[in-house]
């Protein structure tokens, strides 16, 4: 199977609509923190992808509303996430780090190695 | 003591369920307006005959954050998280009066993922039961 079809076939699998999560960026020295908030979201259906300096979250939501129950209220939606974000020209695509904990996927992206600071020796 | 400030919300007419239709929307918006609802942390109610099922979004944060106290037909939910320098620190307080009286040796509370879900049996006395009729001649 082609990469086109075994991709359509896995967005087709996403049980509910996407949205957009909550993004948080903090910058540093050493690099960039990007908090997404995916509560009902497990490490399993996370999908995070860099392509050309672009990372993709999509994520694959199994969390589902309690069986036989009838829905009385609902102050928020259970579905799935996505969202795109072009990364800085100063960052290192190379060495992402991600983690999943508590609903909150947090992706620590370096800056490139030149950028990074460093302290010179300084020599006798 | 008890002037704490936090919203009485009985979520179980349809009412609310007209108002609160499936509409998914930006989550930052949403959380934004949950608390100005006083409506934090977020919650989905769900019932049928035999229990009441409640999951509250709380993203981030620990189940050590929550504190859960039960009244014979109302729940109070705290979320209070005990790193305070953390981005996305919110604290929330309200109280939800349940559709029957729930038993609460029997109530579980499961979080998973950044959902906290409350499953609340109802209680022996609040079951249906069938009265029988006698007749006097």
């Amino acid at each position: 199977m082609n990469k086109e079809a075994k991709d359509l076939e896995k967005r087709c699998s996403y049980q509910y609509q996407s949205v957009t999560p909550s993004v948080y960026v903090a910058e540093d020295k050493e690099g960039y923190v990007i908090t997404y908030e995916i509560p009902g979201v497990g490490k399993e259906d996370v999908d995070l992808n860099v392509e050309n300096r672009t990372l993709m979250l999509r994520t694959d939501n199994k969390f589902s509303p309690p069986a036989d129950f009838k829905c009385m209220a609902r102050e928020f939606p259970v579905c799935n996430y996505a969202v795109s974000l072009d990364l800085p020209e100063q960052a290192d695509p190379t060495s992402i780090k991600a983690k999943v904990a508590n609903g909150i996927l947090t992706v620590k992206l370096p800056k490139r190695a030149e950028l990074q600071p460093r302290k010179i020796a300084i020599s006798q | 003591m008890n002037n704490d400030k936090f919203f009485n919300i009985s979520p179980w007419n349809i009412l609310n369920e007209m108002l609160n239709a499936e509409r998914p929307f930006n989550s930052m918006f949403r959380t934004l307006a949950s608390r100005i609802e006083g409506r934090f942390p977020p919650a989905n109610f769900y019932v049928s005959d035999k229990a009441a099922v409640i999951d509250f979004e709380m993203p981030g944060k620990n189940p050590d954050d929550v504190d859960i106290k039960l009244e014979p037909q109302a729940v109070v939910i705290e979320v209070a998280p005990k790193d305070k320098a953390k981005e996305m620190s919110e604290s929330g307080k309200r109280r939800i009066e349940l559709p029957f009286s729930i038993d609460a040796d029997k109530t579980k509370a499961v979080f998973k993922n950044g959902i906290l879900r409350l499953e609340m049996p109802k209680s022996e006395s609040a079951k249906l039961k069938k009265i029988t009729i006698d007749t006097e001649n």
